[in-house]
Formats: structure tokens, C-alpha cells, sequence
């Protein structure tokens, strides 16, 4: 035992003295052994498909430099603007950083106007090199998103037959819509209530106003409004949104007063719960025990608290009319309410209700559309199938062009 | 009383008996360590498990995005968990942020984030760093596109941004390996939308089970690399680190409460078979 | 003009953003709006906040020929105190650990709950609705049946799991495809009727 400790004690003491010696040989060294290397492989290249403000950066470690232990402290990256006679600090780099290539993007550049760039390596002891110059660029401003042009065929084709069925539809053309079930229930469910005397309840969804889902709901709630006015029954509606809130009250007070009764809106009917989602949900919860609704419309935006509001629902004996897009939660929705508007059928409730020639006419173009995309499905299909038959081209290519792709 | 009398009975049982038999259900094996769970790892979860294994330790770090609030805690609070176990015993850096719009994904992750870091003796800021929340997430991911520090000015704590050394070479999403974003609404749908599609952004997934039937699509079509689904996902997690947690125990709570859905079912079946007759 | 000055902002609105999304030059103003957008989502919270503290205080107030209080003002009392009281553990401790014990005692237990709730729903809903009423039951009862112990442990034997995937990547993704389909079309058309005023039951009257 004595033994292995004298030997360590020897070992340590002889390690010590190399150190020792090692730290001395570096004062003694040059100045030039401190030297560093300039940073390798420096690229500045144009931002693609951009406004114009941006270059991107790219530049590898000095050779020889190991994550910022070899004496490297960090990396700054020069800019030397037009107009400008010297290059200025845009960004420093910790060497110790575990990169093996920094990036960096230039923003706020101004378009069409030449840059150059340089990199600075930093020393531990201030020495520092420099990479060459980077030939002149400039950030150039694109006006199209090239990678986008099916979509905007695809839009504009969109767009076109929308606008034509609402001309024809404007010039007296019938248009055929087929019965929604759903739809025609809220009729019933808001007779109901009247003969009831009891309030109907209207959740417009627990989404944000930039959700289509909820415009929706808040255009079918204004053609809903105006039944009850004119039944002269009550409507609940708690808003989960703040934004929607005050959208909500002004359509039902608006509807009210086009149905003659604006003495019967209550503003206290149409209010701002919580913007928390299952507090929300307790919140409804609580209302419908509480003044046991004889009608429930469930029509926007929903998640995961669509099953405890559709059972707590079915449970105070209310007739319950539910609409959604979101998908998921559609089997909540068919298992414990009576009626359930799909997808978008919640888009067309207005066009349903209100009958207008013109907002039916939309419909008509959102149909033919519709099997416009079917034909390019089965269009896509085919040209992959030929594809993988006769190995790529020219299948490959034409599938290319109805790809819809990434990016910007 | 005759055997169809009785199974009358049953067709119209009181709905607090179901609730009843659900809570013992329940309750009951998360506690007793029954019934045993033997668990493979699906295809989704391995996937996510390779993305972020290949992310190299003290580099660019892993965003984690807290984008659920408490109520979603149970499923998805035992994968953030799991997966800031595995990034910290790999040495894989983490940045934590929350688009949950009413910021209590980030009381969530305040709580996980330096619990399970001192774990493992991670120094904050420097091995992991938490950026808050921002409510508006779409215009947040689009803003992160362009500049982080833009978007989160300080962390949580108030640190200014500049002060983070985890912080320092991150600009914008060229500097992200990887985004995994736990979530149980159309928060993980704008992930994939906007910094997957427009900027090329590796995305995982961590969702509730009753959201994964609307993400499937995208996992499918490639555009979301690796997916977490459920307390089924975070046990497969936990399995993968080695680290059993509360997702491998809420999994036996599951699995006893969905065989005694399967069983009312059936008896409900049954039930309604053999007094189909009488009824009519 | 009370309906002409939205419907042109609407308009306007409507066209820039439908158009920037082919024009990379015009992403500046874009990521400009989405500032303002935070703006007036934080701006928005107040008007709630408002609307809330003002419900909630006429609750409590007495009032009616009675001058009674609102039946339901306990609730409204337990609202008003939870709103103060993480008002000012949130900006009083800057989120400290006051906040964050608030935040995991009672926030978090309670939201779980609420959740939680969803299974007894389910199992209730679960009972009722299964039944072998028709052919399409069957095979609603029999899927559902088989994806239920698909995201179990057990059936690996019998190739559950592997059904369960076929099941929820085949009929179940084709059906939610075709829906997706149609809802994006629909909101596409939606969006178009707004940004053009052919909808405008969103405003109120939705005439002039």
C-alpha cells in the first residue's frame, strides 16, 4: 500500500514539473506563436425570394482552432456598408461555441445596394487575422414567389368560378342546395324553446375571430337572433374570445333591433366568461344546469371540452344542434347531440338559412371546385403510378407542376 | 326479478354508477403498480426519439414549446419530462418557450424545466434557458423566423436575452435542429404550416391522444418527423430513456379503463339484443 | 357609412393579405400587421377583462324592485377574488413563488380536473351510443372496439395494434381528407364572401 502511494506521489510530482515547465515555455515562446489562423470558407449569398433586406452569412472555423481552445477567443463578422470607407462590427461569434460553421443572417439591409464582409478571428491575447474581402453583394427584392404559381393558377380559378356563380346566380339562375338536416333543426329547436319559455343557449366556439369557423358561427348567429327576437324568447351566448365578445353582442343586438324588439335585448345575455378553455367549459357547464336551456347550438371552433359540453347538455334534457370543422371532434359531437352540421356545412348554414341568391351562388363555385381538386387528385395518382412504372420521366416533371410546394 | 328485467335495468343504468366503477378504475392501479404494462415502441415515438438523439450534445439547442395549458398536463407533462431527461443526460442543450395563448404553458414548464435540469446538474441559461410565453403563436412563429430576440426580448425570469449564453448564436430558425412542440390544440397544425413549410424546420409532435387523429395526416405526408401520441407516447418515451414515470403508470389506469368501457359496451349489447323484442 | 367604413377595411385588409402571400417584397409590411396583431390581441384582453369585473359586480350589487342580489353572487364573488388575488401575485412577486404555487396548487389540480372529467363523459357516451342498432353500428362498435386496445399494451398477439393503425390511417384518414377538403374550400369561400361583403351578417344588421 505504502508503495502505490510513494509511486503516485513520484508520478504527480514529475507530472507537476512538466506542467510547470510547459506554462514557462509559453512565456518564453514569440509573440508570432500566438498567431491565428483567419476563419475558412466564407459565403455570402442572397436571401432567395424575399423583400430584399437580407444576406445570409456562412463562414467555418480557423483551421487548427478546436471550439475555442486553441487560444481563439471569438469571431466577428465585418460589414462594410455602401458609402462607407471602413468595415464595422456586425455580429461576434464565442468561439467556444460547438459549431462547426456559424451562420448568420444580415437583416435590414437596404435592396440593390452592394455590401462586402470579412471575418475577424480574435486571440485570447488580442492578436487577431482576417479573411480576404468577400467579393460585393447585394440583397436583391423579389416580386413572386415562384415556387407558388400553381397555387395562384389554382386561386385564380377559385376565385373565377365563385364569381361567376354569383353573377349568374345575381341574374336570377336557380340554384339548388340539398337539405341539411341540421340546419333545418335549429328552426325547431328555437320553436321549442319558445314553447318552453325557456332561454336558447349559443356557443359560438372557443376560437379567436381570425378563425373562418367562427365568422361562421357568428353569421348563422345573426339569422338565429332574429328568430328568437321575433319569437321574443331569450338568448345566452358566453364568449370564450374578447375579440368575439363585443362582435357578438353587436350581431345579436343588430338582429333584435331589425326584428322590431330592441327592448328585449338584454346586453348581460351576451357575455365574456374567461379566456381559459375548460374554465370556459365549466363556466357553460354551469349555465345550463342552472337555467336548463331548452335549446343548445354548439356551432364554431371547438376542442377537447366539446364532449363535456355536449353531455352536460344532453343531461339537463336540451335539444342540442351541434357544427364544427374541427374534425376531431365531430365523434363527441354525433354521439351525444341530436343533430351535427359537418365540416363545411357550418360554411354553408348562412347561405342555407338566409336563402340569398348570391351567398348560394358561392356554394355552386366551391362545388364545381371542388371537383376540379378530385380530377387532380386522381390526375396526381396516375402520374405517380406511370411514374414509378416507367422510372420518372417526363411523369415525374408533370407532377412536379401541380406539387404544392414549401417555402416563404 | 328475470334475467331480462334485469338487463332492461341495465339499458337505462344511472349514469353515476358508470361514473362510480370509472373512478376506482381509475384510481386504483395508478396506485396498486397493476396491472403490469409491457410497452413497444411505435414507429412515431422512435422517430421522434432518433431526431432528437441526433442533435449534437452543447450545440444548437432542442426548442421545446409548451403549448398546453394544465388541463393537458397529465399527458403531456410525462413526455416533456421524458424528453428533457433524454437532452440532458445526452448533454443536448434545451431552449423552452410556451405559445399557449393564455401563458400558463409556461407556469407548466417554470415548474418542469429546472426540476428535472437539477436532476441532472444543467446549468441554466448556459445548458437550458426557458423564454416565457407569447400569446399570439402564429405571429410569434412567424417573428422567431426572422429573429428570436424579437420575439423573446427577455426569458421568463427577466434575463435580457443578450445575457443568455445559450441564446448567443441563435438568430432564427437556421440555427434550430429541431422544434418539438407538446400540444393539444391547432397549435402543432401552425407549427408544421409556417415554420415547417415556409421555413424548413424540423418538426416533432407530442400531443393529447384525442388530437392525434387530426395530425396523423401530416406525420404521414413527412412533414412532422417524429410524434408523441398520448399517455402511450410518453410511455413508450420513458421506455426509450430508460426512466418509467408517471406516463407508464397513468398507461395502467388506461388500460383497466378502457377494457371496462369495452366490457359496457358489450353488457350494453347484450342487453339491448335480448330486449329488442319486448320493446317492439 | 356605419357599414361602408368596415366593409372597406375589411376589404382592404382582405386583399393585402391574400396578396402578400405571393409577393416576397411586400413581407416587411406582413410582419409589421402581425405586430399590430399583438397589440391588439393585449389590448383586446382588457376589453374582457372589463366586460367580466362589470358582470360580475352587478351581480353581487342588490337590484330589482326587491333590491336583491343575484342568486348565483357567491360564484361571481369567488371570480372577482381569484382575478385579484393572481393579478397581484403575478405582477406583486413578478412570478415568483407565490405566483407559482397558486399556479401549481390550485390552477393546475383544478384545469386537470376539468379534463379529466372527459372520461367519465366519454364511458357514459361510450354506453349509450354503441349499440348494434344497424350494419354501420357494427362496424362503428367493432372499430372502435379495436382501436380502443390499440393504444394498449396487450392484443399484440392477435395483431391489434397493427389493425388499429390500418384502421386510423386508412378509412379513418380518407374520410377526414375528404372533409379536410371541403373545409378548406369552404373557409376559402367564406373568407372570400367576407373580404368581398357578400357576407356581412358578422357586422350586425348586415344592411345598410
Amino acid at each position: 500500500m505504502g508503495e502505490i502511494v510513494a509511486t503516485l506521489t513520484a508520478r504527480r510530482s514529475f507530472v507537476g514539473s512538466l506542467c510547470f515547465l510547459a506554462v514557462l515555455s509559453l512565456f518564453l515562446l514569440p509573440a508570432s506563436a500566438w498567431a491565428v489562423e483567419p476563419a475558412l470558407d466564407l459565403t455570402v449569398k442572397d436571401k432567395p425570394l424575399d423583400a430584399g433586406e437580407v444576406l445570409k452569412i456562412a463562414f467555418s472555423r480557423a483551421s487548427g482552432d478546436s471550439l475555442g481552445r486553441t487560444g481563439i477567443v471569438r469571431y466577428e463578422l465585418l460589414r462594410q456598408a455602401p458609402g462607407e470607407a471602413v468595415f464595422k462590427v456586425a455580429r461576434s461569434f464565442a468561439a467556444s461555441q460547438r459549431l462547426g460553421r456559424f451562420t448568420y443572417d444580415d437583416t435590414g439591409l437596404k435592396p440593390g445596394k452592394h455590401y462586402q464582409y470579412k471575418v475577424r478571428t480574435v486571440g485570447a491575447d488580442g492578436f487577431t487575422a482576417e479573411t480576404a474581402p468577400c467579393p460585393p453583394t447585394a440583397p436583391r427584392r423579389q416580386w413572386f414567389f415562384t415556387n407558388k404559381l400553381n397555387t395562384l393558377v389554382a386561386t385564380a380559378i377559385f376565385c373565377a368560378f365563385v364569381l361567376g356563380f354569383i353573377h349568374a346566380a345575381r341574374r336570377g339562375r336557380p340554384m339548388f342546395i340539398r337539405r341539411i338536416a341540421g340546419l333545418d333543426a335549429i328552426d325547431e329547436a328555437v320553436g321549442r324553446c319558445t314553447e318552453m319559455g325557456k332561454p336558447t343557449l349559443y356557443v359560438p366556439g372557443i376560437s379567436t375571430i381570425s378563425d373562418v369557423a367562427t365568422i361562421a358561427s357568428l353569421n348563422i348567429l345573426g339569422q338565429v337572433a332574429k328568430k328568437i327576437a321575433q319569437y321574443q324568447t331569450r338568448i345566452l351566448v358566453p364568449n370564450r374570445d374578447p375579440i368575439v365578445f363585443p362582435v357578438a353582442q353587436d350581431v345579436v343586438k343588430e338582429a333584435f333591433i331589425e326584428a322590431g324588439y330592441p327592448h328585449n335585448y338584454r346586453s348581460d345575455d351576451v357575455y365574456f366568461v374567461t379566456n381559459d378553455q375548460f374554465a370556459y367549459a365549466a363556466a357553460v357547464c354551469g349555465t345550463m344546469v342552472r337555467e336548463k336551456p331548452g335549446a343548445n347550438l354548439f356551432l364554431g371552433m371547438f376542442y377537447a371540452e366539446s364532449l363535456v359540453l355536449a353531455e352536460t347538455g344532453a343531461s339537463v334534457g336540451a335539444i342540442q344542434i351541434a357544427g364544427t370543422d374541427a374534425i376531431s371532434q365531430l365523434p363527441f359531437f354525433v354521439t351525444a347531440c341530436d343533430y351535427t352540421i359537418i365540416g363545411e356545412e357550418l360554411y354553408a348554414a348562412s347561405a342555407y338559412i338566409g336563402r340569398e341568391p348570391t351567398l348560394l351562388g358561392t356554394l355552386k363555385g366551391q362545388d364545381l371546385f371542388k371537383m376540379v381538386c378530385l380530377g387532380v387528385i386522381c390526375l396526381g395518382v396516375l402520374l405517380m403510378t406511370l411514374g414509378v412504372i416507367f422510372r420518372g420521366k417526363p411523369y415525374d416533371d408533370i407532377l412536379q407542376l401541380i406539387t404544392v410546394r414549401s417555402g416563404s | 326479478m328475470t334475467t331480462v328485467d334485469l338487463l332492461q335495468r341495465l339499458l337505462v343504468l344511472d349514469r353515476r354508477i358508470i361514473y362510480a366503477l370509472l373512478l376506482v378504475c381509475a384510481v386504483v392501479p395508478f396506485y396498486m403498480n397493476w396491472p403490469p404494462i409491457k410497452m413497444e415502441v411505435s414507429k412515431e415515438t422512435q422517430d421522434a426519439y432518433d431526431a432528437i438523439d441526433a442533435i449534437p450534445p452543447d450545440g444548437n439547442p432542442l426548442v421545446l414549446s409548451f403549448d398546453y395549458d394544465p388541463a393537458s398536463a397529465a399527458e403531456l407533462t410525462p413526455m416533456a419530462e421524458a424528453v428533457l431527461r433524454h437532452c440532458f443526460a445526452k448533454k443536448i442543450r434545451v431552449l423552452g418557450i410556451s405559445l399557449q395563448y393564455s401563458g400558463q404553458g409556461a407556469g407548466i414548464a417554470a415548474e418542469v424545466m429546472p426540476r428535472i435540469a437539477r436532476e441532472f446538474g444543467r446549468e441554466q441559461n448556459v445548458d437550458w434557458a426557458f423564454m416565457g410565453f407569447q400569446p399570439n403563436a402564429v405571429v410569434a412563429m412567424l417573428q422567431m423566423g426572422e429573429d428570436f430576440k424579437k420575439t423573446f426580448p427577455t426569458d421568463y425570469y427577466g434575463t435580457a436575452v443578450d445575457k443568455i449564453a445559450l441564446m448567443e448564436n441563435i438568430q432564427n430558425y437556421d440555427q434550430v435542429p429541431a422544434v418539438l412542440t407538446l400540444a393539444g390544440t391547432a397549435v402543432a397544425e401552425s407549427w408544421v404550416t409556417y415554420p415547417g413549410m415556409r421555413y424548413g424546420v424540423t418538426i416533432l409532435t407530442g400531443l393529447t391522444a384525442v388530437y392525434v387523429a387530426d395530425i396523423v395526416p401530416f406525420y404521414q405526408s413527412g412533414q412532422i418527423k417524429g410524434m408523441l401520441g398520448g399517455l402511450k407516447g410518453a410511455a413508450e418515451y420513458e421506455k426509450l430513456v430508460a426512466h418509467p414515470g408517471s406516463g407508464t403508470a397513468g398507461m395502467r389506469s388506461q388500460k383497466v379503463v378502457h377494457y371496462m368501457i369495452i366490457l359496457f359496451i358489450i353488457l350494453g349489447n347484450i342487453a339491448y339484443l335480448a330486449t329488442r323484442g319486448r320493446s317492439r | 357609412m356605419k357599414t361602408q367604413i368596415p366593409l372597406l377595411i375589411c376589404l382592404v385588409a382582405g386583399l393585402f393579405m391574400g396578396l402578400q402571400y405571393f409577393i416576397p417584397a411586400a413581407l416587411p409590411v406582413y410582419n409589421r400587421v402581425n405586430d399590430y396583431i399583438q397589440v391588439v390581441t393585449a389590448f383586446s384582453l382588457v376589453l374582457g377583462v372589463v366586460n367580466l369585473i362589470h358582470r360580475h359586480i352587478g351581480r353581487m350589487r342588490p337590484s330589482g324592485p326587491q333590491r336583491r342580489r343575484h342568486r348565483d353572487w357567491p360564484f361571481s364573488l369567488a371570480a372577482l377574488v381569484g382575478l385579484v388575488v393572481m393579478l397581484f401575485a403575478g405582477f406583486g412577486t413578478q412570478r415568483g413563488p407565490i405566483f407559482q404555487s397558486l399556479f401549481n396548487s390550485i390552477l393546475l389540480p383544478v384545469q386537470s380536473t376539468m379534463f379529466a372529467l372527459l372520461a367519465f363523459y366519454l364511458a357514459s357516451a361510450a354506453f349509450r351510443a354503441f349499440r348494434v342498432r344497424s350494419v354501420d353500428a357494427v362496424v362503428l362498435l367493432v372499430s372502435a372496439v379495436v382501436v380502443m386496445v390499440g393504444r394498449l399494451d396487450d392484443g399484440g398477439a392477435l395483431g391489434i395494434p397493427w389493425l388499429s393503425r390500418q384502421i386510423l390511417n386508412g378509412p379513418n384518414l380518407v374520410a377526414k381528407r375528404a372533409i379536410i377538403l371541403g373545409v378548406g374550400l369552404g373557409m376559402a369561400a367564406t373568407a372570400l364572401k367576407v373580404v368581398l361583403g357578400l357576407e356581412r351578417s358578422y357586422l350586425g344588421s348586415g344592411k345598410e
